[in-house]
């Protein structure tokens, strides 16, 4: 598929004098992937077919000769009658002198990547691996005696290009298996790997999700609702991603909708404990989130910080924010999963922490966290699935409602690790009121 | 292209895929313009464009696959393709479906298909908004606090055509305009905005001008009084919730009940994967229903596989009466509500425009939160009888949003304000969350206002962005309940 973009690529080269472009980026992205699942008792069916699918996407960036530019995606019908809808670009360009990128003018290395070449060159014969994987997890809900189960498998396959007019040529290919079990709405977990799923780590998860799912089947009424609570590593990041990466935001911050301002970054300002770092690691070859370069070619550097020492380093920008705020540009953070956490009070394991406590409630889910207000920090949230332990058993579930500020809650908590499965903490605190 | 795909399908007969094929191409184009105060940030064009494949064979075993790449080499591919998915179906006894046995009972179709060409006028939408800008800006003057205004207008395009094995041929257009201005005041280092959104098809968006004028000015001082507003004491309320709660509520608490992967599974309204037709479920005087209406977004006359989509009564009189059926949940003539997001997407049952409608205990409403002040309601409220001026009542105005678990059947939802009315007066609060049990709600609601608020807005599930649109009663007035929690 390097052809279809070569092919977009020559085609702009040829037309650069006629369209008056001074410079162009070209990015493409050509994916193929296998997916099986099952919804209820069946396997496959209508909504979970063997789906077998190929795309060719990407993006063009082109600056005229009169300083303005235009954007647009591209698709393979871009290719019919090419030469018309380039010159239609002319039509929507603007004066944008933020997106005005230094890759259309100076040459960066070429560079070719290659993750998991043995499953990108046979992606196609892991459908067997995945019905497997589909087959196993139902015959572990059936063993619960659970029929409402939602499972899906997955062999992503992709290849990234990126182009300019000045010569530059980076691609990545990379290939990702996935995996996910639910059991109804209840509980469950996701995994996602650049290569086959460790046996051990699948066997832990459906374990824990075994212990809570049987815990949950049991509803209950705690007397006292003035407990310790644990943020699981499920409702952890919701609220994370809500309270934490909202206003991190290169966008919110250049809108004035965030909770903190540049001059808060420069002081450093501290938001949470100070045994808590949030950094991104783009390059990690193995993991699902791995990328080398952005989409107008920033090339990723290997660890980023936000936040250090529980204190304000820098925003999340891309290129273009990154000019208007007159900071760093940062790797993107599409999801909490890329994000580590570089210190902790204490390592230790979940079950020795729920072993000690007289009485807590671990939260695993929470309900409309999108609705709340990021620049405050105070939520008020529905915790449907709460677990709640008595004399450092888990008894049983309950429903409360939840309330207090995240970051009151962040400068008081501790962070413990389940081993070996993640690497987002549970947050153990007294600062959350549940009603 | 319209040739090539029916080429594509005449070809797909001679290749022995299943007894039944559907052929799907969609596009969907956008060009998509925001501003931050009077700067043109960002003009984006951007399509989706592409082939799904779909085949059933005798027994019901189902192949599907999908591309974008439409030369020969790759259409090839994608047959080849569907024929593997169906024989890894067979191979290894997966769920069969027998709906497409029912498909043969539609009819060809065509409307608007030539709107798709419908192009963007660049500097109507520039006036447009700046316009709006300026009267905004002059309403919001005073030097005690500063705003900032972001607003968009997209134009997006959707083409369907869609080709099954019985010769159907079922194409539609339709294409919209959204447009949304998102204030912005910061007081104090405090902020609060107030988003007001727009829909129409094509260019009669350009009529809502002074609506959007209109509205802003009238929230001008819940706005600002908001940022001295205290926060509402915890507890069990009698609650009137505005258009916007209610048809956001009615979709996401109770459309996605009626969904046809929740009745397999589990949802309130079924029994062993059965719709629980006939049995009492609510106050006889409610009803919800589902249905695409033409001169809304979510548009959608034919269901993926080709069939017309037929309006679903979910809940008629108070009693459960049907469900928005698709093939996987086959029984006579599904409802066709199947709907994707993309090309490549497989389709899965979802609501278009879902409506709460009481047939009693309706009052007349003149007043209205968007453009009226909340003491006018009140008194309108109180001299019509509608609630007494000893109860209390809290009045939810501006959805925030929410989430419900359709099948435990918990939800959270807020509001942006909170109005306490009491003793013929009212008192400002920061907005709310509630939380509690959704059928609880639909056995709260007392009475409802005749006049009926629209919402528009887009629903994701399992991955899938769609149109969608609402409409219940601009009021609906709920009795305190137990397990309804106001925080």
């Amino acid at each position: 598929m390097q052809k279809i973009h070569s092919q977009f690529d020559d085609k702009l080269q040829k037309l650069k004098k006629d369209a008056k472009i001074i410079g162009y980026i070209l990015a493409s992205n050509f994916s193929e992937d296998v997916s099986v699942g099952s919804t209820g008792t069946k396997l496959g069916g209508l909504l979970d077919p063997v789906a077998i699918r190929e795309r060719f996407e990407g993006s063009l960036q082109v600056e005229f000769n009169d300083g303005t530019i235009s954007k647009s995606t591209i698709d393979y019908f871009w290719l019919v009658d090419f030469d018309t809808k380039i010159m239609s670009l002319k039509k929507n360009s603007i004066k944008d002198e933020e997106s005005k990128n230094y890759l259309f003018y100076e040459n960066l290395p070429n560079f070719t990547k290659q993750f998991s070449r043995k499953l990108y060159d046979n992606h196609y014969s892991q459908k067997t691996e995945l019905i497997g994987r589909v087959r196993k997890y139902k015959e572990w809900m059936n063993s619960l005696n659970e029929k409402k189960q939602s499972i899906q498998a997955g062999v992503y396959k992709s290849l990234d290009t990126i182009t300019n007019s000045a010569n530059l040529h980076l691609s990545e290919k990379q290939t990702l298996i996935s995996a996910s079990a639910f059991l109804g709405e209840i509980t469950g977990f996701s995994l996602a790997k650049r290569q086959l799923i460790d046996m051990q780590v699948e066997d832990e998860y459906m374990d824990v999700t075994t212990k809570y799912y049987l815990a949950m089947k049991k509803g209950v009424k705690p007397k006292n609702l003035a407990l310790p609570v644990i943020l699981d590593t499920d409702a952890f990041p919701s609220l994370l991603s809500r309270f934490i990466l909202t206003n991190l935001s290169g966008v919110s911050i250049y809108s004035k909708r965030s909770a903190w301002t540049l001059l808060d970054f420069s002081k450093r300002r501290q938001i949470l404990a100070d045994s808590i770092d949030i950094t991104v690691k783009p390059k990690l070859s193995m993991k699902e989130w791995s990328e080398n370069f952005s989409s107008i070619g920033y090339i990723y550097p290997e660890s980023f910080d936000f936040v250090k020492n529980g204190q304000l380093v820098a925003p999340i920008c891309n290129y273009r924010n990154s000019r208007l705020l007159n900071t760093k540009v940062s790797p993107p953070v599409s999801s909490t999963k890329a994000l580590y956490f570089g210190k902790s009070e204490k390592q230790m394991n979940l079950n020795q922490k729920i072993a000690s406590m007289d009485e807590a409630m671990v939260i695993t889910t929470l309900l409309g966290v999108h609705t709340q207000d990021e620049a405050s920090g105070n939520f008020t949230l529905v915790a449907p699935n709460t677990l709640y332990i008595n004399d450092g058993q888990i008894v049983g579930r309950c429903e409360v409602m939840i309330r207090g500020n995240f970051f009151d809650i962040m400068k008081n908590c501790q962070t413990i690790y389940r081993d070996g499965l993640t690497l987002k903490p549970y947050i153990v605190t007294k600062h959350i009121e549940t009603v | 292209m319209r040739e090539t795909i029916i080429k594509f399908a005449k070809k797909l007969k001679s290749k022995d895929l299943g007894i039944f094929y559907v052929i799907r191409y969609t596009k969907t184009g956008s060009t998509y313009m925001s501003f931050v105060n009077d700067k043109l940030d960002k003009l984006l064009s951007s399509k989706d464009e592409g082939l799904a494949s779909g085949c059933f064979s005798q027994e019901g075993y189902m192949g599907f696959a999908t591309t974008n790449i439409c030369d020969n080499n790759s259409i090839d591919i994608l047959l080849e393709n569907t024929r593997k998915s169906m024989s890894i179906a067979r191979e290894n006894n997966f769920e069969k479906v027998v709906g497409w046995k029912c498909l043969t009972k539609c009819k060809n179709f065509t409307d608007n298909s030539e709107l798709f060409d419908e192009q963007f006028k660049r500097q109507d939408v520039e006036s447009f908004i700046l316009d709006i800008y300026k009267k905004i800006k002059a309403i919001y003057s005073e030097k005690s606090y500063s705003i900032s205004l972001n607003s968009f207008l997209s134009l997006v395009k959707k083409h369907k055509l869609i080709i099954n094995s019985n010769n159907i041929v079922a194409e539609y257009a339709y294409p919209y305009t959204q447009t949304g201005f998102m204030l912005t005041i910061t007081k104090n280092s405090l902020t609060q905005s107030y988003y007001v959104s727009k829909d129409a098809k094509l260019w009669e968006i350009f009529n809502s001008k002074t609506e959007i004028i209109d509205e802003f000015k009238n929230v001008k001082s819940r706005l600002l009084n908001w940022f001295d507003a205290k926060k509402v004491e915890p507890g069990k309320y009698n609650l009137i919730l505005d258009g916007s709660v209610a048809s956001v509520f009615v979709h996401e608490a109770f459309g996605h009940t009626a969904e046809s992967d929740t009745i397999k599974l589990e949802s309130p309204l079924a029994r062993n994967g059965k719709i629980r037709k006939g049995e009492k479920f609510t106050k006889s005087y409610i009803n919800i229903y589902d249905e695409t209406i033409k001169q809304r977004r979510s548009y959608t006359p034919i269901g993926e596989y080709g069939n017309v989509r037929n309006r679903t009564d979910i809940i008629k009189n108070g009693r459960i009466n049907d469900f928005l059926s698709d093939l996987s949940t086959y029984d006579e003539i599904p409802n066709a509500t199947e709907r994707i997001e993309s090309f490549d997407d497989i389709p899965i049952s979802r609501m278009a425009c879902t409506v709460l409608s009481l047939s009693g205990n309706t009052f007349d409403l003149i007043n209205d939160p968007q453009f009226n002040k909340v003491q006018d309601i009140y008194q309108e409220l109180l001299e019509k009888n509608v609630i007494k001026k000893t109860e209390k009542y809290l009045y939810l105005i501006n959805s925030g949003g929410g989430t419900v678990l359709a099948q435990i059947g918990t939800f959270q939802f807020s509001s942006s304000f909170t109005y306490e009315l009491y003793m013929g007066k009212t008192m400002l609060y920061k907005g709310v969350s509630f939380g509690g049990k959704t059928l609880s709600v639909l056995n709260a609601i007392k009475k409802g206002s005749k006049s009926m608020y629209t919402f528009s807005g887009d629903c994701s599930r399992l991955g899938q962005y769609v149109p969608v649109y609402g409409m219940a009663p601009r009021m609906l007035i709920l009795k305190e309940q137990n397990d309804i929690i106001v925080n």
